[in-house]
């Protein structure tokens, strides 16, 4: 009955030339796009200057404490590459470190609301029906609410600080992540493969974890990239507008903050921290742009 | 149609779906028996509701009402979990052998998926031989279990589809165009395939599609569809060679032959197919028949036995 | 050339640059269609009928399609020589195509009656009250109540908006129409009705039609000759009479032994074993050979040339090199 198949014939070479499984074509494609592969190579840079923060420059030495004859120091000045401010802290070991409190800050509160809003546009996505009008009428209420008067409202009652700050990012992310993922599941799940799968008797649970997430993941990762860009800016505003991270804490936002005061003479203050978050935000917007358009199906 | 042989008996099956414009009459009461290792082909054009039975009969969309009957047993009355068991017995192949295997899983992955949902094989090396042995018994070479839907041509990936289904052994499997999709010389392979597979495993078939001259290859009995209903059905030699209910007769003869000696009389079909949304207690074909006449369009014809096995439901047989 | 061509390609080359590979579409394409016949361009997916069928309007997309050499020549004018904007000119007018499927093929914001006039309107240069009307026309030509003219392509059916299409694609009476699979997508029924009325059309307006598909039994209703493409080559042309009754090569053998039987309807089918080859990596001799049943030594190594078995019905293999047509080797469902 078998009529020598395992005689390689035609199609084999076709095979042999593709043998790799989506990812690798993915990459491939990823690579071509210049753009995204310098994002990806800054982001890297970042993340590994981040990472060696403590290495480089003591956190209590350089950060905290004051060095006031030092102060307001141009950058380029020696021993202060990025120069001083106003307590006489070296800018540059600020900038590093506040890196650990941005990243570290927007990607956890992304990543909680990539589950929590996942799950929910999962479930509302894979059942529809009133499940689906209720949990959505639940994230256009969400989506309602501008974020920093959201924020505002959670450090009135809950104090100002970090986790609470994370609390209100990640409440506001919510929405993005359940709406992508909604639509995603809304297409994988009138895939022939879902109804094949429910053919061989397989529950519920185990479709959507095993069938619809791994087709949804591709939106999913882009918006991750992109909205961790995106909590950057917001972690820096709302730190800005005191609601967040205090001083002494080189957090971006701050920074901006105490050197609005010195802007017109000691304009660096300001920007160098504008330009680190602008850096990042940028990397990482171009890294979601060459993740988004890598992963097109269409592009197959 | 012994009743001891029959494996499927379907009896007053209906499907209706609601919409906006009020309820689609999509399968509407239709019934038929399939003996065991024997294959009935369901034939009727876009919109008949064809594929429409097929998924009813296997409960993956709910009856709106009727009987399904498996092997004797109800299958309506079963439970969510009594049918999960069941469906292991019961099989689809579908249509698209693109969109009906997950991209993101390999060969292996997806013939192992049915043997590791129904608990049948526990331990790791045994169900690497099963999963081989079934790609062999398809016709796919082992080298092959790493790769993935879009490495493989559709005749691959379709003998993918037919392995997932046959991994479980099921007795009956509901074939949704399985070769519409696929060029017209790998449909000969799948085609001769299946029959194998037939023969080897004594399977039952619903063969669903709308090309005749296929279903003629496959089929020992045929069904005709009509807007939900069924309108004829016949031992296939029979429903050749006697067609009775015209819009059987104007299928039959709109089938473009590779032949060029038989120039048969072409029924050349007036109009458009009627919506399926609320229809009247008409018959269905009336408003394209070429024998319509005033009995046609104020009542419903039922299905009548003209000849042994052969039914019809039209009031020009009566 | 002795007979007077609607449509004259020679040697045509058209490759895809891709990343991965040249895929070589077409390869010393060769096709004649003389004026007022019809010609039935069959084969299966992947031999090259579309890329055929978009080169002739140079409509292949630029990249990464590439017409690599070769003539197309229509009413005596090499199409592969024109500009874009003198083919802008041609398309709709001198010649018209018709795409596989009708459900994509109609803009959806636009009522019916609108699409049929924009053409009149670009090629005819009516003005809008005359394109119109001509257009209900049309409609009433292809079997469509006139006063349909102002709904738009959902509220009609596919067999319906294949019949619009066709109205589209007529309007400026074309001298030559192609039409890429145009009733695969429809019911059986519905293609009865759309083949009948296209015959119907076609002797009414002279045109000259290429009909490509995969289907047999449409080439039997509808065609004159048949030209059968593999691997981007024209491999078997002859009447439909020649094709069908006298098949020489061993493909266009298997295709009709693939097909099921409506005499003998339990004999076992005879599919043609293996794949299409892959156009980015073909074999050097003649592109069947792995799969053909009558292979020889020399068909891997050669390119078989045409081999003539009456003044007008060709086959390229080596088993007729030597004319020997006689001793047919080959036969269907035997």
């Amino acid at each position: 009955m078998n009529e020598s198949i395992n005689q390689p014939d035609e199609a084999d070479l076709k095979i042999r030339n593709k043998k790799r499984g989506s990812n690798s074509e993915v990459w491939s494609r990823f690579k071509k796009n210049k753009l995204a592969i310098s994002g990806m190579i800054i982001l890297a840079i970042i993340v590994i200057l981040t990472l060696s923060a403590g290495f480089l420059y003591d956190y209590h030495t350089y950060c905290v404490k004051q060095n006031i004859p030092q102060r307001l120091q141009p950058p380029l000045s020696p021993g202060h590459l990025l120069g001083t401010d106003d307590m006489g802290r070296d800018v540059a070991a600020r900038v590093l470190h506040g890196a650990r409190y941005s990243l570290f800050i927007s990607f956890s509160a992304v990543i909680a609301s990539m589950l929590i809003g996942g799950f929910l546009g999962a479930v509302a996505g894979y059942y529809g029906g009133v499940i689906d009008n209720i949990l959505m009428r639940i994230i256009d209420i969400i989506m309602a609410i501008p974020m920093t008067m959201l924020a505002i409202v959670i450090v009135a009652v809950l104090g100002p600080s970090i986790p609470n700050m994370i609390i209100a990012l990640v409440i506001a992310q919510i929405p993005a992540f359940a709406r992508v993922t909604r639509g995603s599941v809304l297409t994988v799940r009138d895939m022939e493969y879902i109804e094949a799968t429910r053919a061989l008797g397989t529950k519920d649970f185990n479709i959507i974890v095993e069938h619809i997430i791994p087709n949804v993941l591709s939106p999913i990762i882009v918006q991750i990239a992109i909205r961790t860009a995106a909590s950057i800016a917001n972690v820096a505003a709302l730190s800005f507008l005191g609601l967040g991270v205090k001083s002494p804490v080189p957090e971006w936002g701050c920074m901006v903050a105490l050197g609005r005061a010195y802007i017109r003479d000691y304009s660096y203050l300001t920007y160098v921290p504008g330009m680190a978050m602008m850096i990042t935000i940028l990397s990482l917007n171009l890294l979601g742009d060459g993740l988004r358009d890598a992963l097109d199906p269409r592009l197959k | 149609m012994s009743e001891n042989n029959a494996l499927l008996e379907i009896i007053n099956l209906k499907k209706y779906f609601k919409t906006s414009g009020g309820m689609l009459h999509a399968v509407d009461d239709i019934s038929f028996s399939i003996d065991k290792g024997k294959t009935l082909g369901l034939v009727g054009e876009s919109g008949c509701g064809k594929s429409t039975a097929g998924r009813t009969i296997l409960r993956l969309l709910e009856p709106t009402s009727g009987e399904i009957r498996f092997a004797g047993e109800d299958i309506r009355a079963l439970s969510a979990g009594e049918l999960r068991k069941k469906r292991k017995d019961m099989q689809i192949i579908f249509q698209d052998p693109f969109s009906s295997l997950n991209p993101r899983k390999t060969t292996y992955q997806t013939i192992a998926e049915p043997l590791k949902r129904q608990g049948i094989i526990k331990n790791k090396s045994e169900l690497a031989d099963k999963v081989i042995e079934l790609m062999e018994t398809v016709g796919l070479a082992e080298r092959l279990k790493d790769t993935y839907p879009h490495e493989l041509d559709g005749g691959r990936r379709q003998r993918v589809g037919i392995a997932r289904a046959l991994a479980m052994n099921p007795q009956f499997i509901v074939c949704d165009e399985p070769v519409s999709a696929l060029d017209v010389s790998i449909q000969a392979q799948i085609l001769n395939l299946m029959k194998e597979l037939q023969d080897h495993f004594g399977l039952t078939y619903l063969f669903i599609t709308h090309n005749l001259s296929v279903v003629n290859h496959f089929s020992d009995e045929i069904a005709v569809m009509y807007l939900g209903k069924l309108i004829e059905k016949a031992p296939a030699d029979e429903l050749f060679d006697n067609p009775i209910h015209p819009y059987t007769q104007a299928l039959l003869s709109a089938i473009p032959l590779p032949k060029l000696q038989q120039k048969r009389e072409r029924i050349i079909l007036k109009g458009e197919i009627s919506s399926p949304i609320e229809p009247k207690p008409i018959c269905r074909f009336a408003n394209r028949c070429l024998y319509v006449h005033g009995r046609c369009r104020s009542e419903e014809p039922q299905l009548r036995i003209v000849s042994s096995n052969h039914v019809v439901s039209c009031f020009l047989s009566e | 050339m002795n007979k007077n061509y609607a449509l004259d390609i020679q040697d045509l080359c058209v490759e895809y640059r891709t990343p991965i590979g040249v895929v070589k579409a077409l390869n010393g394409f060769e096709l004649q269609l003389e004026r007022g016949k019809t010609l039935g361009l069959v084969g299966e997916t992947g031999a090259g009928k579309t890329t055929t069928g978009l080169s002739i309007l140079n409509l292949i997309p630029n990249p990464p399609g590439v017409i690599v050499k070769g003539s197309i020549t229509v009413n005596g004018e090499n199409f592969l020589e024109k500009t874009e904007k003198e083919m802008e000119k041609i398309r709709g007018k001198i010649v018209s195509m018709i795409f596989q499927d009708p459900m994509t093929a109609l803009n959806p914001v636009f009522v019916v009656e609108d699409q049929i006039a924009e053409s009149l309107m670009l090629h005819e240069k009516l003005i809008k009250n005359d394109a119109i009307n001509k257009a209900r026309q049309m409609l009433e030509l292809v079997g469509i109540p006139s006063a349909r003219g102002k709904e738009y392509p959902h509220q009609f059916s596919g067999g319906m908006k294949q019949r619009v299409v066709i109205a589209i694609a007529l309007a400026c009476s074309p001298q030559l129409l192609i039409a890429d699979e145009p009733t695969t997508a429809l019911d059986v029924t519905i293609q009865a009705q759309v083949l009948e009325m296209m015959k119907q059309l076609k002797e009414q307006y002279q045109t000259s039609l290429l009909m490509i598909t995969h289907d047999l039994g449409v080439i039997a209703e509808i065609c004159d000759d048949v030209s059968v493409i593999y691997a981007g080559t024209v491999i078997e042309h002859g009447s439909l009479k020649d094709v069908f009754e006298h098949p020489c090569h061993p493909y266009t053998e298997g295709l009709f032994n693939s097909l099921p039987d409506l005499d003998n309807r339990t004999a076992k089918l005879k599919p043609i074993k293996g794949l299409m080859p892959d156009p980015i990596n073909l074999p050097e001799g003649c592109a069947f050979y792995p799969r053909c049943n009558y292979a020889m030594p020399i068909c891997k190594m050669e390119k078989p040339d045409k081999s003539f078995r009456t003044d007008w019905h060709y086959v390229k293999c080596h088993l007729y090199k030597n004319g020997n047509f006689s001793e047919r080797k080959i036969g269907i469902n035997e």
